[in-house]
């Protein structure tokens, strides 16, 4: 394998490891900080007992997560440093203002939160638990602002260096704000609110199964499942919003969700199928007709164009540019002012990058299966979690949520399901961005370091042995952790009197049990 | 002194590069040194101890490493972008270092088994043992310089940057985080994990001004033009004057004085001393080309658009004051000894 390939494999393994963490640190930490909260407010001691026992099984993930996320910022120079090169004036500031403004914050207050309890007040304490989920969501912030610009790039402009063409800021706002950043943050920040939601519904569940803390888990999954159904619900939203900005801005990214070759009007939204990309051909069960125009484009008549006729359509473009750059050449020789002169260059760079970046084959595509497979995976576990908050929701109502063994049951089996759906929607949009690291302006395979193939071979047969080995222990941690419980006595659960020290282990430190 | 460091945003922008270096150093420096020191004592008391007055800060203090990166992503990405590739794989050892060290924290004391807690210590130990020498290897590879051409390709392998002055530029890092840690740890314990926290603290001193003294030996010998810019701006003798007050009080008060709480601002001193004389004889030279001066990379042909630098300037100003406002709130909460219990004693 080439150097390219091997880069992209461990680029896409360490993200996709990564991201099973970030979306439960995400939501974990809000639903902490509410359950602090509302301790605060009501005086209800079975919060304080949820929250510090979701805190150690949050600590666990954190350590994880940061290790792992420590990697990415790496990887943008190790391997990926043409690319750094060519976009740092831009990409670079909302990684740097993600470690000023979000990552200081959520591990200075972590400290206090893990360690503080007795050491400062309830209050503070509190504030520490909101401070790391303003943290955790603000780092969610720029890094999703970081991968929006480089799905729809604004405020920026080519110029040519020594060094290479560059793209450099212009606009800072219209850089940041660009047409999907806001709608990449709701959606993966409520991910992550979904999968902490089920995390704690199902967390809560297995005690209530087990008969174990039973007021406690009550609360638990109570709090869960409310937490859930509104941002399960919103998730619905916020999806179409996003589909339909992808429709706009990536309609190759939408043909291949949706595996269509053909350009069609009045678009079927086809549910299963098997797509041979060889021979451009997907068969589909389940079409429902006018609906993919209707999602997409919010008119039934509205085209839907296929991959083929994309193809066709960024070659022309690229032929178009391809065929500017003698006429700009000669424009440039006849140009009598600077101001004149700074302005074709401008756009004979813009028209040497675009003839070469959109020269696009259909070879140069990801697999249409694995987008088309995810994307559609996603959606289906996407309202598979309205359904069952719904059915909670319900069942609280009507009193039996805490006695229904099967819905307790789901709820258990559910937990690595949001996981799961965070990280194939992930693969879904990545891919699909795919054969573009900068949409429509730097190809993935120009982005790559010069660094021997070797190199990368060892780094990415050494992230393997190592993440793999972190998972295990991860999985090991969690259960065990799990399975302890919370540092409550059981018999003294109700009503318990309140110590004025309460004994507790964090996670750093000893596991001195309280008998 | 040029002026420029202070009138450009380019030369601005090296001194704040400067600083997150130094910040690293100040604050994951002592977790590094206290981690390095963790193998040499098998008492497991002292251990924990040790482990617990890092446990609460390491985090934050990492993320010193991280807004660094990010930092020299925004201002010089050319640098970011070359140093990292052509450090591949040494880059890659620190970074697994970083996380054997995060969950060694996280996950040593989850279980009661002696062997599950050998295998964490020695984990850590490395952990803390490769990232604190190779912060020294790669400044000096920097400053001493390294085979890349016009378009910063790196000609070379990792054995190119085993050059020996850098490698005793890695033990002088490696012994002044040692001193560092131990600095803290003399502040933070009592009784014997203080008493080993002093040793600790000699033997980074010896260590430190012996490979110190190796290294100069070395560049003075080697590489003389590296002293050039002390000649050319005579104020930039600040830099290493801080470094050997820095060393004149490490020594007056930990083995005169034996005013152990203060010993501490002696190695802040020394940290501060050393980056800021690597700094600054390599100035305004980031990566130093071996194939041709006209390669170096500098703070004029490796910055970002006077735009971006100006954007992260002001948000450095914004933000820097208040991240350092609420780290030193959270070392008053923890200030304190503390003990091989559960978090804290008393």
């Amino acid at each position: 394998m080439d150097a390219l390939t091997l880069a992209r494999w461990q680029f896409g393994a360490t993200a996709f490891f990564h991201f099973i963490y970030v979306p439960l640190t995400l939501g974990l930490g809000w639903l902490i900080a509410i359950m602090k909260y509302k301790y605060l407010k009501t005086g209800n001691k079975t919060y304080d007992d949820l929250a510090m026992f979701f805190m150690k099984l949050f600590a666990i993930n954190f350590a994880v997560g940061v290790a792992t996320g420590l990697t990415m910022e790496f990887e943008f120079g190790t391997n990926w440093s043409e690319y750094s090169k060519l976009v740092g004036d831009i990409f670079g500031a909302p990684l740097a203002l993600e470690g000023l403004t979000a990552f200081f914050l959520e591990s200075t207050f972590m400290g206090i939160f893990l360690f503080g309890k007795g050491r400062v007040s309830e209050k503070v304490h509190t504030f520490s638990a909101f401070m790391v989920a303003i943290g955790g969501t603000l780092s969610a912030l720029w890094i999703l602002i970081a991968n929006s610009w480089q799905q729809t790039p604004e405020g920026y402009k080519l110029v040519e260096t020594p060094q290479g063409i560059k793209a450099v800021l212009t606009d800072f706002l219209a850089a940041v704000w660009n047409h999907t950043s806001a709608i990449r943050f709701l959606h993966t920040v409520d991910g992550g609110l979904i999968t902490a939601g089920f995390f704690v519904m199902g967390v809560s569940a297995f005690f209530l199964l087990k008969r174990r803390h039973v007021n406690f888990a009550k609360l638990g999954l109570k709090v869960g499942l409310i937490f859930t159904a509104i941002a399960a619900t919103v998730q619905v939203i916020f999806g179409d919003i996003h589909g339909w900005l992808v429709a706009e801005h990536q309609p190759l990214k939408l043909a291949m969700f949706e595996g269509k070759f053909k350009t069609e009007k009045c678009a079927s939204l086809d549910l299963f199928g098997i797509i041979d990309q060889e021979k451009h051909e997907s068969k589909m069960l389940l079409k429902i007709p006018c609906l993919l125009s209707i999602l997409s484009y919010h008119d039934p008549n509205a085209p839907v164009k296929g991959v083929d006729d994309l193809i066709k359509e960024y070659q022309q473009k690229a032929k178009y540019y391809a065929s500017l750059i003698p006429v700009l050449e000669q424009k440039l020789k006849e140009a009598k002012t600077p101001e004149e002169m700074e302005k074709i260059k401008e756009q004979l760079i813009m028209a040497k990058v675009k003839a070469h970046s959109l020269n696009i084959s259909y070879e140069d595509l990801p697999s249409i299966p694995l987008v088309f497979t995810t994307f559609h995976l996603m959606v289906y576990l996407g309202f598979f979690f309205v359904v069952v908050v719904l059915v909670g929701l319900w069942k609280l109502k009507r009193g039996t949520l805490y006695s229904s063994k099967g819905f307790l049951w789901l709820l258990v089996l559910s937990i690595p399901l949001p996981f799961l759906a965070n990280e194939l929607g992930w693969i879904s949009t990545e891919v699909g961005r795919q054969p573009w690291i900068v949409y429509e302006i730097l190809k993935t395979a120009d982005g790559v370091s010069p660094v021997p193939a070797t190199n990368v071979a060892i780094s990415l047969t050494v992230f393997t042995i190592i993440y793999t080995i972190l998972f295990i222990i991860y999985i090991y941690t969690m259960t065990r952790a799990i399975a302890k419980g919370p540092n409550i006595p059981e018999e003294k659960e109700i009503n318990a009197p309140t110590e004025p020290n309460p004994s507790f282990t964090t996670a750093f430190s000893s596991n001195r049990e309280v008998k | 002194m040029p002026i420029e460091l202070f009138t450009t945003l380019n030369g601005i922008w090296f001194l704040l590069a400067g600083i997150f270096l130094v910040g690293y150093a100040l604050t994951d420096g002592f977790d590094l040194g206290a981690g390095a020191i963790h193998l040499f004592t098998k008492d497991e008391e002292i251990r924990k101890t040790y482990m617990n007055a890092i446990g609460p800060v390491w985090d934050g203090n990492e993320v010193w490493l991280i807004a660094g990166g990010g930092m020299l992503f925004a201002a010089f990405p050319v640098v970011y972008a070359v140093s990292f590739s052509a450090f591949y794989l040494a880059m890659f050892l620190v970074l697994w270092a970083l996380i054997l060290r995060a969950v060694s924290f996280e996950y040593r004391n989850k279980k009661d088994s002696p062997t599950w807690k050998k295998w964490w210590d020695r984990a850590y130990w490395i952990g803390n043992v490769v990232p604190a020498i190779l912060y020294g290897v790669a400044v000096g590879n920097a400053v001493l310089g390294i085979p890349i051409d016009q378009k910063g390709v790196f000609h070379g392998t990792f054995f190119t940057l085993l050059k020996p002055a850098a490698i005793f530029m890695g033990f002088v890092a490696l012994f002044m985080f040692v001193m560092h840690g131990a600095a803290y740890l003399m502040i933070k314990t009592e009784g014997k994990a203080f008493d080993f926290a002093k040793k600790a603290a000699i033997v980074g001193f010896v260590g430190y001004v012996i490979f110190l003294a190796l290294t100069d030996f070395f560049i003075i010998a080697t590489e003389p033009k590296l002293f050039m810019n002390f000649f050319k701006y005579p104020l930039f003798w600040i830099a290493p004057l801080i470094m050997l007050a820095g060393i004149f009080f490490y020594f007056k008060w930990l083995i005169v004085d034996e005013k152990y709480n203060k010993v501490i601002y002696a190695s802040s001193m020394v940290i501060i001393g050393s980056v800021l004389t690597i700094a600054l004889a390599s100035y305004p030279v980031f990566i130093r080309s071996t194939i041709d001066e006209k390669y170096n990379l500098t703070i004029w042909n490796s910055a970002s658009s006077h735009l971006t630098l100006l954007i992260m300037l002001i948000s450095t100003l914004i933000f820097l004051p208040i991240v350092i406002g609420y780290t030193i709130y959270v070392y008053r909460v923890f200030k304190g000894k503390v003990s091989a219990e559960g978090g804290y004693g008393h």
